[in-house]
């Protein structure tokens, strides 16, 4: 039993008591929420410290930067340097061109081209596996699953030498390596999908069947609008991790600045003007102000993606 | 051969013509067959080369250029201290995940409990998740500037010039910065799953303990634990799995303090993928790279079959 | 419209990992379906109706046996192509697409051929390539197996009958006898193809020759109508959509998602999007299961109509034996995939084959005794568990087998259905052990009295009035002979011919 019974009338208790008791426990309720709400805010401030120091230095003058010793809490002057150096800069002198826009546009037409194209592609196959009955498709299931326990950084120097046979780690050929093994589909999406898609009543497609569909027909008309959430989640989720991937552009893309993504943009960003802060964090503030927006648009979405594929295995 | 539209039947048996392979079994076949050949053609097929440049010699990644040198690149790697270093660096920077896992799940519980506001610090709590490595990395390299961070600044504002930590030059240091930024980055996965997780627990089991008479802190251990154990599990192996890799953070904080080492100073943070990084691409040490890539991949199968094998000892299922 | 024709349909589900280890869900099955019948599959869980039903559909392969709809052997063409229709039991619409879409999806992929017109709107002759296609498939399956020949057919047949004893199960200890020569006569087969192969064989060679001409005549000169494959035309698409609303009275319905629709209204759609398609044959697999009693009532005659509207072909799968009785024509009952009887229901009622269908048909269910039967004189004497003795004049009762009349004692079990049974001062001592209320009748569950040792339980009766009896109550039965139904012990047939008894006079009974 609790340590403390809130006594009973019955038991012949003073009613004072009885609401002294009730408002020592309701007190009690009261400092158990403010010291949680204490913690997460606290927790809050640590999450959102970064941002606040790169939010403000963006706008720091660059003489103040030079001349102070310590952090700067507010600006004294709201100087815009930063952001003219970053949407001007070109590392290559003889064009006259953004490097900005070029970042941005290969990486989102590089994440935007994979996410889609491999989003299909798992789709086809997590419709295969979760509703079509074929021979040998527990057997590809395991295989398919087996793909997922190879680490990825123990791929990166052997797939650099593949594609150094290939050539296409010069010159335009390098967007392929960084593009095509992520076009068509991969085992954790058809993972998701697929246990998605088993929701999907069976007699449906049987119906489609009847009603004169193709298999492929079926999946497109039938299959993806009805999956559509999953896919949207996992839509998101690919596009995110495309926009933020760094170590593959890095290996295939780093050597002509026009193939720049956005990551590799902010390294070189960073090294080339070690000694301007204002530069380098209104730098990664516009990389991240698009991602910021648009998960905060799509939220559920990607809240979605993250659990109803992980809880259970 | 194509179907006929059905012979009439005249009162004849007509012999059935043997099965063939119906459309579905050809749609189900190439669906499943496009992942996996291209993981093949791009990821295994390069593996098993990889495997095989181990043994080998090779100048400036040119395949025609392999020759069979035995167990050379072997003796390099194994008698090389910086190898060791960098898996002790790694093992090192593993520990963040495990860090982030306890701190998610705190986070969890405490917004489980729905205080005010819980529905923003969810939202809030994710978004570092979402921000790039890159970006994490260089967010955290100006807090941790010595003279301009903020955290020295803080720091020196409280306890005077003798605080003032020296992140990127001093080696003991330089080891937590990487930790910092990853239990930054990381734990807002964790508060997801927990959340789901947290959600689907059966209520009524808190209703049998309290008549059972259990405390606040029992009903944690023994209910909410072991029914979000196979979420635990799951950020457990996959925080291993991606701890064991790290590279992004390791990588753009080296290349700020770049002066005699690759990994910051006295190597501090050399991750073994950033170790593999460099010999493949500066080092233009192919076969080394590769014999260091096999013995990742073997410590990441060695934590993920332990790490299997112990599930069924915690998660009832 | 059409008939159908199921010979010897077998569904053997063979599974992957255990070698040898197969499934039969559906064994031997023949049944000769009228064109406008309203046929219904009934039986327990698992007894392979609705796998027959979906092997009709086309979505379950024929593991053995030949399905024709009209005079089309159908075993290999696909769902699509079958024209039928089928109704499932959680109705199965597109859950994205509204109440009209889903009517109209199957039109709208539904492809015309339409013939080409030239210029001056004549039509433009050219090859009948699909009448040659389809020749040049049978030739190439005479010169396969030369199954136009006699000697071949006749072993054909032979092996279909062989074939069909094999399906009793591998338990059966012809099975081994029946393989084999099942598989010599697969050899003879062979061995007749290599020899016409060698030497000819008049009449396939001679019905290869006339296919070929008619292939000349065919590929020289144009005899069809160029066509090309259209889609229906939009007007025509939602006339037909609009006509199938109304006939269901779903009309305003039509802009509705399912999810906005209550259960009875998604059928109706599910129906509507069967209708729409013209088949020749429904199929519906337990379609008002889902739905609640008096739901299911009034759509059950709703179907009725459409089926008497409509005088297409319907197959009702369905486990409700109440369902099956008011609705079908003529009812298949099933059991473990094997079909228990084919009959009319007032015959299913009356005279029952065996023990299986008397006891799934009528509610409640048939009370069972075992007893001694041994005939004397004109009458015949029963002796029951408990020793207590009934006589019966052979008058009184349906035609019992002559076999079972000789005078020696038979074991048997009776089979008599609650309605059947009176109370009498003389007869089975039982204990009244529930009373049933239901209005205008009583249903009064008995069982044995545990002290003279007998081991009757939950013999119900039924009776339409009102009784005083309360629990606990000692009644004693006796049986009107003309509700008695004789099985044999062994077999579980029925030992009795299916003809009614005539009577005269009715004893009244009162409980």
């Amino acid at each position: 039993m609790n340590s403390r019974r809130i006594p009973l009338i019955e038991e012949g208790i003073p009613a004072r008591e009885i609401i002294a008791t009730k408002k020592f426990v309701r007190s009690k309720k009261i400092m158990g929420a403010i010291l949680i709400f204490a913690i997460l805010m606290m927790y809050a401030m640590f999450l959102l410290s970064p941002f606040y120091t790169i939010f403000i230095t963006s706008f720091v003058n660059q003489i103040d930067l030079q001349s102070t010793n310590s952090f700067i809490w507010w600006p004294r002057t709201w100087s815009f340097d930063g952001f003219k150096n970053l949407f001007t800069y070109s590392p290559m002198p003889d064009e006259i061109s953004v490097e900005l826009l070029f970042a941005f546009g290969n990486t989102f037409l590089i994440a935007i081209i994979t996410s889609v194209s491999s989003l299909f592609f798992s789709g086809m196959a997590a419709f295969a596996y979760s509703k079509i009955r074929f021979k040998g498709s527990n057997a590809l299931f395991f295989v398919q699953l087996c793909t997922m326990m190879i680490p990825a950084a123990t791929l990166t120097v052997p797939s650099f030498i593949f594609f150094n046979q290939l050539g296409w780690t010069k010159g335009e050929l390098s967007y392929l390596p960084v593009v095509l093994p992520a076009m068509f589909g991969g085992a954790t999406v058809i993972f998701f999908l697929r246990s998605y898609m088993t929701s999907i009543p069976d007699e449906v497609i049987e119906a489609a069947k009847i009603d004169g569909l193709s298999p492929f027909k079926t999946y497109l008309k039938i299959i993806i609008p009805e999956a559509f959430p999953a896919f949207i989640a996992q839509f998101i989720f690919a596009f995110v991790a495309s926009y933020n991937s760094y170590l593959k552009p890095l290996l295939y893309l780093a050597d002509d600045p026009h193939h720049y993504t956005l990551q590799i943009f902010l390294q070189e960003y960073s090294g080339t003007f070690k000694a301007n802060p204002n530069y380098l964090c209104s730098s990664v503030l516009v990389a991240l102000v698009p991602l910021i927006l648009i998960f905060i648009v799509t939220q559920k979405f990607f809240i979605e993606g993250v659990t109803v594929g992980g809880g259970k295995e | 051969m194509t179907d006929a539209e059905g012979l009439v039947s005249k009162d004849l048996i007509i012999p059935r013509r043997k099965k063939k392979v119906s459309k579905e079994t050809w749609f189900g076949i190439i669906a499943v067959s496009i992942p996996l050949l291209s993981y093949l053609i791009f990821n295994f097929f390069p593996l098993m080369i990889s495997f095989a440049l181990q043994f080998c010699s090779i100048e400036n990644s040119d395949l025609s250029t392999m020759v069979w040198n035995n167990f050379g690149n072997f003796k390099e790697v194994f008698a090389d201290p910086k190898f060791y270093l960098s898996i002790g660096v790694t093992f090192f920077v593993t520990l963040a995940q495990f860090i982030s896992l306890a701190i998610s799940l705190f986070i969890s519980v405490l917004l489980h409990k729905k205080p005010i506001g819980a529905k923003l610090f969810a939202v809030l709590f994710f978004i570092p998740y979402i921000c790039s490595s890159v970006a994490t990395a260089m967010m955290w390299q100006w807090m941790f500037n010595s003279q301009r961070g903020i955290i020295n600044t803080i720091l020196v504002a409280l306890a005077g010039e003798g605080a003032r930590v020296n992140w990127f030059s001093d080696a003991d240091a330089y080891r937590w910065t990487i930790i910092i930024a990853t239990v930054w980055a990381a734990p807002g996965y964790g508060i997801v799953m927990y959340k789901a997780a947290l959600n689907a627990v059966n209520p009524t089991l808190y209703e049998a303990a309290d008549i059972d008479g259990a405390n606040s802190l029992k009903k944690f251990v023994k209910i909410t634990l072991p029914s979000i154990a196979p979420t635990t599990f799951y950020l457990l192996m996959t925080g291993i799995i991606a701890g064991l890799q790290s590279f992004d953070i390791a990588n753009m904080f080296a290349l700020i303090y770049s002066h005699d080492t690759i990994g910051g100073p006295q190597n501090a943070g050399l991750t073994l993928v950033r170790y593999i990084y460099y010999e493949a691409t500066e080092g233009h040490n192919m076969g080394i790279a590769a014999v260091m890539s096999w013995v990742l991949f073997i410590i990441v199968f060695i934590a993920s079959f332990i790490n299997f094998r112990t599930r069924r000892k915690w998660v009832n299922e | 419209m059409a008939n159908l024709k199921l010979k010897n349909i077998f569904k053997i589900y063979s599974s992957f990992d255990k070698k040898n280890s197969s499934y039969q869900a559906v064994t031997n099955f023949n049944l000769d379906i009228k064109d406008g019948e309203f046929v219904v599959f009934v039986g327990p869980s698992g007894c392979g109706k609705s796998t027959t039903l979906r092997m009709i559909a086309g979505l379950e392969e024929i593991t053995r046996g030949d399905l024709y709809i009209g005079d089309r052997l159908v075993n290999d063409i696909p769902a699509k192509d079958r024209n039928i229709a089928m109704v499932f039991q959680n109705y199965a619409l597109y859950p994205h697409m509204s109440a009209y879409e889903n009517i109209a999806f199957g039109l709208r992929n539904k492809l015309n051929e339409v013939p080409v017109l030239d210029k001056d709107g004549n039509e433009i002759k050219v090859v009948d390539k699909k009448a040659i296609k389809q020749l040049k498939y049978e030739i190439k399956l005479i010169k396969d197996t030369y199954y136009l020949d006699e000697k071949i057919q006749e072993l054909l047949k032979e092996e279909k009958e062989i074939e069909s004893k094999l399906g009793t199960g591998k338990k059966d200890p012809e099975y081994k006898a029946n393989a084999e020569k099942a598989k010599s006569i697969k050899g003879e087969i062979k061995k007749l193809i290599a020899e016409y192969k060698k030497n000819g064989n008049a009449v396939c060679d001679e019905a290869i020759k006339e296919k070929e001409a008619q292939i000349n005549t065919l590929t020289a000169t144009p005899s069809i109508a160029k066509t090309k494959k259209v889609h229906l035309p939009k007007e025509e698409i939602n006339s037909k959509t609009m006509a199938a609303a109304e006939v269901l009275g779903i009309t305003e319905l039509l802009k509705r998602k399912p999810r906005e629709m209550s259960g009875g209204q998604r059928q109706r759609v599910a129906l509507g999007r069967a209708l729409v398609r013209n088949p020749e044959v429904f199929l519906l697999d337990e379609p008002l299961s889902n739905l609640d009693a008096k739901l299911r009532v009034s759509m059950r005659s709703e179907i009725t109509r459409l089926h008497q509207e409509l005088k297409t072909t319907f197959i009702y799968v369905t486990h409700d034996q109440i369902e099956a009785m008011t609705m079908g024509d003529r009812i298949v009952v099933m059991d473990k995939g094997v079909i228990q009887q084919v009959d009319t229901p007032t015959n299913l009622f009356d005279f029952p084959n065996n023990i299986f269908v008397a006891g799934f048909i009528g509610t409640p269910q048939m009370n069972f005794f075992h007893v001694k039967m041994k005939k004397e004189a004109r009458h015949v004497e029963f002796v029951f568990e408990d020793g207590e003795k009934m006589q019966f004049s052979l008058q009184s009762m349906r035609k019992i087998a002559d076999s079972y009349l000789d005078g020696n004692t038979h074991d048997v079990v009776l089979g008599v259905r609650g309605e059947n049974i009176l109370s009498s001062k003389e007869g089975i001592h039982l204990k009244v052990l529930d009373v049933e209320n239901l209005g205008n009748e009583t249903q009064l569950t008995l069982e044995g009295d545990k002290d003279a040792s007998s081991s009757y339980k939950n013999i119900n009766i039924k009776v339409p009035y009102r009784v005083s009896s309360k629990v606990g109550d000692e009644v004693s039965i006796s049986l009107q002979p003309e509700g008695i139904h004789l099985f044999d012990k062994e077999t579980t047939l029925s030992i009795m011919e299916a003809k009614s008894v005539i009577k005269d006079g009715k004893e009244e009974n009162k409980f």
